[in-house]
């Protein structure tokens, strides 16, 4: 039977209409869910998607007005039981704002997506939106996640990243050492080589520990800054960047995962 | 000459549409419909200067917000300016909140009023929102500042709005 997935629109989303053509190219059907619609009609689905762009224009803080409206919950509860939940930039800084991500504590909100500070040798250069091609090392073990069932732990996949508010940082003592440690870092800014620079131009926004993807305990949310949807045909990739269309990987993963499939071979 | 900190609060002279969606989020989806009056919202710019005295402080205060336009725009701001100590005799508990660490807009406009517009007396600058809650008079005066405080942080998608405590500081300010 056809897996189904809900990409959830706000108010402000962008990029909705990619990510369903991506996830169809996959095999899973998918549909356009306004915010405001019953969210009992969510429960059909077997995955839900939250994009990018600017949900309520950004208005108090990136994210947080979505993480608090109704379908929220629902999303938290579908995720409880299991079902995959993935948050592509805006979609990410939902995720964060709703305490699903990181979930080491689920519900409790351990992170914050702050606002660009780009260094170099100490100094800030740059700060607020960026938007350029990067490189994300696979950095958690294959099959981590509902996301990374075929992606090899060393693999670097370019992304194009076009955010203003992307810098996980938290403030919890030992949070990162347990991110480390349950291998949720499913992606790491890093350089074409992989090698993993905390300076500007390498960790776009001063991401700790370059995080660009965070996985839950369990390993059915992921949220992610770049756009796997920008990167999933290679005519999407521009010349300069060698590995074209990567992004299709992430969504390749979702489908092997809703198959039942989990070493990631679709 | 001493160490003056002035206050200068800037607010839209149209609805503030931010203001709104928070107060319909905290109203709607958080419970505090029977708890709230309003909710208004003020860009907080603080500025430390070098100046020989209160009234002189005051004045170079008002010439900044008038010569900076990165602070305050006629054409749809309103403003106000208190000194350290001084209070605005607002009816709202008000929570302050600015960033965690280093903040590139007040970097930006302390480096604007120092380097461009010639303020060698500006000593530090600290940007921030001030929310003013508003309660409903059922609202004792004792439970306003407890409750002001869950409604700022940030510690659940249920509880808390303005501040995320991993990347913002804030501070209760009592009338």
């Amino acid at each position: 039977m056809e897996k189904k997935a809900a990409v959830i629109q706000y108010p402000g989303s962008n990029c909705e209409y990619e990510t369903a053509r991506a996830l169809r190219e996959v095999g899973i059907y998918a549909e356009i869910f306004r915010w405001n619609r019953s969210v009992d009609e969510l429960d059909e689905f077997d995955a839900y998607v939250i994009g990018g762009g600017f949900s309520y224009q950004d208005r108090v803080r990136a994210g947080v007005i979505a993480a608090k409206e109704p379908i929220m919950g629902k999303v938290m509860e579908e995720a409880e039981k299991g079902k995959p939940v993935l948050g592509i930039c805006n979609g990410a800084q939902v995720l964060v704002e709703s305490g699903m991500i990181p979930g080491n504590n689920f519900g409790e909100v351990e992170m914050a997506l702050a606002t660009n500070i780009m260094k170099r040798k100490g100094r800030i250069v740059r700060r607020g939106y960026y938007c350029d091609w990067v490189y994300l090392l696979s950095s958690s073990k294959k099959a981590r996640c509902a996301f990374n069932l075929g992606i090899e732990k060393g693999e670097i996949l370019p992304m194009p990243m076009a955010h203003a508010e992307g810098r996980f940082t938290t403030t919890k003592k030992g949070l990162l050492d347990e991110l480390i440690a349950n291998d949720q870092i499913v992606f790491r800014y890093s350089n074409e080589d992989g090698d993993v620079i905390d300076e500007f131009p390498v960790n776009p926004n001063g991401s700790l520990s370059n995080i660009a993807a965070v996985c839950n305990p369990k390993g059915n949310v992921m949220a992610i800054m770049p756009h796997p949807e920008r990167a999933f045909h290679p005519w999407q990739t521009p010349y300069f960047v060698e590995k074209k269309g990567m992004g299709r990987k992430l969504f390749e993963s979702l489908a092997a995962f809703l198959k039942g499939d989990r070493d990631g071979a679709l | 000459m001493a160490r003056f900190d002035v206050g200068i609060y800037v607010k839209l002279k149209i609805p503030d549409v931010v203001a709104e969606t928070a107060f319909n989020t905290l109203v709607r989806r958080m419970g505090y419909a029977d708890l709230l009056d309003a909710l208004d919202r003020e860009d907080y710019w603080l500025i430390s200067l070098e100046c020989a005295n209160s009234d002189e402080a005051r004045r170079t205060a008002e010439e900044i917000v008038m010569k900076c336009g990165a602070i305050y725009n006629k054409n749809k701001h309103t403003y106000r300016i208190a000194l350290a100590g001084e209070t605005l005799g607002d009816k709202s508990i008000d929570v302050l909140v600015w960033s965690k660490g280093e903040d590139g807009l007040a970097a930006y406009v302390k480096s604007t009023l120092v380097n461009t517009l010639g303020f060698k007396n500006v000593l530090d600058v600290k940007a921030g929102v001030l929310w003013k809650i508003y309660f409903k008079n059922s609202v004792s005066g004792d439970a306003r500042k407890e409750l002001a405080e869950r409604i700022a942080v940030t510690k659940s998608r249920k509880e808390g709005l303005f501040v995320n405590p991993h990347s913002q500081d804030y501070k209760v300010l009592l009338r």
